[in-house]
């Protein structure tokens, strides 16, 4: 078999799909070699299209399958008094804008000692079996609530089992195909976390999944470092944005997103998750810049 | 007391000759006796209570929580043996939780029960265990409404607008009786029962007891919590207002 | 990647078995919903069934349509999976009934249960838990629409991965992707019973014109409180739209007069053209 980085994500031949090391005996089925094959990886993620079709017809269950329902990217920021994270309504079907009116913001708990809200890109299927996994983890917790000195989750104890879960999948060669961000506040303390269907986790103040995590990423960055930058030389050190200032380069990644991400959709919302809750708002779009378009010409020379 | 049982009341599995199944009735006894518990139907929600005779003062005030919820949107308080009314609350999630597993849709309280009574029901008809020494109330909103449910160790249930169960339960369900039940708030309701739970409670018979108050309405957004300490400390205040006042014109 | 979900993999496809290229719909109105449906069944490009019924009833006011293939008989077969649901075993199924079966016998099961008919919403997550537990054997999209006395019409769409969404109108199979942007340009919300049957009409027979893996007539069904209505439109009967230029009148002519007429004399002289 060849494991040459250049042939990752290619369809094989019968010849180059015979494996004389395998485990399992050789089908007596040919196997499609057009169907599966590859998807264009558009979210940042891992595609392992080809180890469906070398798994059909061999009688081994072929768990890893392909993200169909496709949401792209997701953002996420601290602010001085919480946690903003933005996703846009779309979710794709290969290149087909299949659904244009779903949320991929989920509030999942609000008490008045912590709040914590999801945003998810990668399989939507997926996202809301996540979603039901989620629920019912925080439902058998509320139900015990009411006794002694149970212990209240708040985001940190989401994020852990988000990940244990992401990782176990990914463990069985069948992952839940989404990369997605936690955010949320405990006692007044702000919490962002990455986890992604290998099961990779990180945190940082800002973080963007995807397509956002080449083009938003630096924005987010660039904005929280110079206030940071702003507050050392003068009297409040390492401040926060303020709400505005978050919902604003927020704005202008969502924008960046909506030029140059194929899958994206300039119909947005952003959680706010503060010790007062989770606030999403409506659906939003924004203003978008063509008109200087209007007098190129050609590629080159042409002048009319 | 002599002729009760006469050997048929060794097995929940055997009945006397005249039909009786004799530990099932032992069973509704020992939730009789135990501290009352209170529900109560709103026009807006629902409103749970239960009186904890405080057994030693070693106990921390406010500790050994009795109510409890099945799901977010049920709650769930019984008389009687503690264990056996933990035990029935573990089997009341997994059936709500199974529920919603299924059909994707919270479960209502009229499927709830019926899965609970079953349940219960089971355990009167074989000679290996013996029946649930409680009595239950069982309340909740749902997608109907507020609903509110009675479920005893026999495995009958019936529905109500108000109910009590346990020491006491005859004068409770007299009080409740004269609620205007069709216009009742949970606001409203949280206040009457801690009256109604502070008059039934006999503090020279039974000694002291704690009031613990659960609710589900507009203040909770559906979900079954606490009564705000604050709240039930003015329910109670006001409780013993009224006992005061009531005695004065005695 | 659309092209290849929506354009059936012939060699996923057990030798000769039937598919389901097809064109469905849904739409919810105030007060209902209108399913509807194509009649073509092919096998390859050979119409195996010209009036074939794609709309399956699932329970007093609900119905569904479907399209897809069921995956891979061979693999199902061979390795012989089952799907288990609350301990019923049932054995490997070769086509896609087998799904709506199943979600039969639980609407079934549910109104026994509960004394009352089941909400959409409720079979709806039945067929979703199904197709996304067997996600790697069905590669079937189900539209689920039907009326319930909690929220009225409803039309949910499960496409292939098993997720569920609910959409005020929805459109599935290999014919649907030709026709999203009519649908785009023409719903409006707050249509009548009679409106949005007529959408529904046109929507198909647009896309049956230009797939060629649906067509025939169309079928539809409109569940209100009331009861369920079937309508049915004949292929002969289906609402025209443009059907191509009329042909250049010199082609068609093959012995008719002569383009360019030569004179007939040398005499008289050229002619002009």
């Amino acid at each position: 078999m060849n494991h040459h980085p250049g042939a990752w994500g290619q369809t094989l031949t019968p010849h180059q799909r015979f494996d004389a090391y395998s485990s399992s005996a050789p089908s007596r089925y040919q196997p499609s070699s057009a169907g599966s094959g590859v998807v264009g990886n558009d979210h940042g993620m891992y595609d392992a299209g080809n180890e469906a079709v070398m798994a059909g017809g061999t009688g081994v269950v072929g768990h890893t399958q392909q993200p169909l329902v496709t949401g792209t990217s997701v953002l996420g920021l601290v602010f001085d008094g919480g946690v903003m994270l933005a996703a846009d309504n779309l979710a794709s079907y290969g290149s087909l804008a299949r659904f244009r009116d779903i949320q991929r913001l989920i509030p999942l708990e609000s008490s008045k000692h912590s709040s914590s809200c999801l945003a998810v890109g990668g399989d939507m299927s997926d996202f809301q079996y996540l979603q039901k996994q989620l629920e019912t983890m925080i439902t058998n917790e509320r139900t015990q609530a009411l006794g002694d000195d149970h212990p209240s989750l708040g985001p940190r104890q989401i994020y852990e089992y988000l990940s244990n879960l992401m990782y176990a999948r990914r463990s069985k060669m069948d992952p839940l195909w989404n990369a997605m961000l936690l955010g949320g506040v405990k006692d007044g303390e702000s919490f962002l976390g990455y986890v992604d269907l290998l099961g990779t986790t990180y945190t940082s103040p800002t973080l963007a999944s995807g397509f956002g995590s080449h083009m938003a990423q630096p924005l987010l960055r660039e904005a929280y470092e110079s206030r940071q930058a702003q507050g050392k030389s003068g009297e409040r050190e390492g401040e926060l944005m303020s709400r505005d200032e978050a919902v604003a380069v927020l704005e202008d990644c969502m924008k960046v997103l909506y030029y140059r991400d194929a899958r994206s959709m300039n119909k947005y919302q952003i959680a706010t998750i503060t010790a007062s809750g989770v606030d999403i708002s409506a659906s939003k779009s924004n203003e978008t810049e063509w008109k200087f378009a209007e007098g190129l010409r050609g590629y080159g020379p042409q002048k009319q | 007391m002599s002729s009760i049982g006469t050997g048929y009341d060794l097995s929940v599995s055997t009945y006397s000759p005249d039909g009786r199944l004799f530990q099932v009735e032992y069973a509704a006894k020992a939730a009789e006796n135990a501290g009352l518990s209170i529900g109560l139907k709103c026009t807006d929600g629902i409103v749970l209570a239960v009186e904890k005779i405080v057994q030693s003062k070693l106990l921390v005030k406010g500790a050994n929580r009795r109510i409890m919820s099945l799901d977010n949107h049920v709650g769930m308080v019984s008389s009687g043996l503690l264990a056996d009314g933990r035990h029935l609350a573990k089997r009341g999630r997994e059936e709500a939780q199974s529920y919603r597993d299924q059909y994707g849709a919270p479960m209502t309280l009229k499927a709830l029960i019926e899965r609970v009574a079953m349940y219960e029901h089971a355990y009167t008809c074989y000679g290996s265990v013996r029946p649930f020494g409680i009595s239950t109330i069982m309340a909740g909103v749902d997608k109907t409404g507020p609903q509110l449910y009675v479920v005893e160790p026999s495995g009958s249930y019936y529905g109500y607008r108000a109910s009590a169960v346990g020491k006491g339960k005859q004068l409770a369900k007299t009080e409740l009786e004269k609620l205007d039940l069709s216009t009742i708030t949970v606001k409203q309701g949280v206040m009457e029962v801690a009256r109604i739970a502070h008059l039934v409670h006999d503090d020279n018979k039974e000694g002291n007891f704690e009031l613990e108050m659960t609710w589900i309405g507009p203040e909770t957004k559906g979900f079954h919590e606490h009564v705000p300490s604050q709240l039930l400390q003015e329910a109670e205040e006001a409780a013993k207002r009224a006992l005061e006042e009531a005695m004065e014109e005695d | 990647m659309a092209d290849m979900i929506n354009t059936v993999n012939m060699e996923r496809l057990k030798k000769g078995e039937v598919n389901l290229g097809t064109s469905i719909m849904a739409v919810a109105f105030e007060g209902g919903v209108v399913l509807g449906a194509d009649s073509r069944t092919t096998t390859g490009s050979y119409i195996a069934n010209r009036v074939t019924d794609k709309l399956t009833h699932i329970h007093d006011r609900v119905y569904c349509c479907r399209s897809g293939s069921a995956a891979d008989t061979q693999r199902f077969s061979a390795s012989a999976p089952k799907v288990n649901i609350d301990g019923f075993a049932f054995l490997p199924f070769g086509t896609r009934q087998a799904v709506a079966d199943i979600v039969h016998y639980h609407a079934q099961f549910y109104a026994a249960q509960h004394d009352s008919r089941p909400p959409v919403h409720t079979i709806a997550s039945l067929f979703q838990s199904l197709c996304y537990e067997n996600k790697d054997r069905l590669s079937a999209g189900i539209i689920v629409a039907g009326w319930d006395e909690e929220q009225g019409g409803q039309v949910y769409n499960i496409p292939l991965g098993g997720g569920i969404f609910r959409q005020p109108w929805s459109i599935g199979g290999s014919g649907s992707t030709y026709v999203y942007g009519y649908c785009d340009a023409t719903y409006k919300e707050g249509m009548s019973e009679d409106e949005t049957v007529n959408f529904v009409r046109n929507t198909l027979a647009l896309a049956m014109a230009r797939d060629g893996s649906s067509g025939g007539c169309i079928r539809m069904c409109v569940i209100t409180k009331g009861g369920v209505r079937r309508i049915f439109v004949p292929g002969n009967e289906l609402p025209k739209f443009w059907e191509g230029a009329e042909l250049i009148e010199t082609k068609r002519a093959i012995s008719g007069k002569p383009e360019m007429s030569l004179p007939a004399t040398a005499g008289e002289g050229m002619v002009v053209q």
